[in-house]
């Protein structure tokens, strides 16, 4: 699997992968394990994923994303298994010779991951209880 | 006619069953297999209007019809990221 693993993954990481001389600005994005959800105390999170069909939407957003944004490079790694409080969940980084475009496209990219990655996220609470979370789409 | 079915997060937990192998005679669907599945279980009627339909790992409309050989897979909502 290319965009998927249920190894620890970082932003950092994907950063040292690949060069880019003609890009000035490298805009990078971590989603993390919180340890709070609607009051409620965090303990672990479980992703599961559809792994053949997570590899084929990741792949497609990120040439999408290289289509609009044409100067744009876009690595990404998507975490699924048990996840620990502090773990990196998903890692973005956006290549650009510019600054501006390096963060519009980053955002563009998690946002639809969030919408479009099939992934599914179990949060185990303190008190015991555990939920299936529904994503909220507004940026958090 | 053999298709088999994917079940993904909170549906799955439901159902308490992740896959299944379906035999039909005739061309249904994606949505009409969905219906069935959840014909006598009126709890799980909330997934009717938001549930995700993916055919041999495309994102497909309700209306799209099953073939022999696919794999179906019904999904919640993604939660990634």
């Amino acid at each position: 699997m290319e965009y998927i693993t249920t190894n620890k993954i970082s932003a950092a990481k994907l950063t040292q992968k690949e060069t880019h001389q003609e890009c000035g600005g490298i805009c990078s994005f971590e989603g993390v394990v919180r340890n709070h959800h609607k009051g409620k105390k965090v303990k672990k999170l479980i992703y599961e994923a559809y792994e053949p069909m997570a590899e084929k939407v990741l792949l497609k957003l990120k040439t999408e994303i290289e289509k609009e944004w044409p100067d744009c490079h876009i690595s990404v790694m998507h975490r699924y298994g048990e996840l620990q409080i502090g773990d990196v969940a998903v890692a973005i980084v956006a290549w650009s010779p510019h600054r501006a475009e390096a963060f519009t496209a980053c955002q563009a990219m998690i946002d639809r991951i969030k919408k479009q990655v099939p992934i599914w996220k179990q949060e185990f609470y303190v008190d015991g209880s555990r939920e299936w979370v529904e994503c909220c789409h507004h940026g958090t | 006619m053999a298709i088999k079915i994917l079940y993904f997060g909170e549906l799955k937990d439901q159902l308490g069953k992740s896959q299944q192998d379906l035999e039909y005679q005739q061309n249904l669907t994606v949505e009409q297999i969905f219906c069935q599945t959840l014909e006598d279980k009126p709890d799980l009627k909330k997934w009717q209007n938001k549930i995700l339909f993916g055919r041999n790992h495309e994102q497909v409309d309700g209306s799209t019809t099953v073939q022999d050989g696919d794999e179906i897979a019904f999904m919640p909502p993604m939660a990634g990221g």
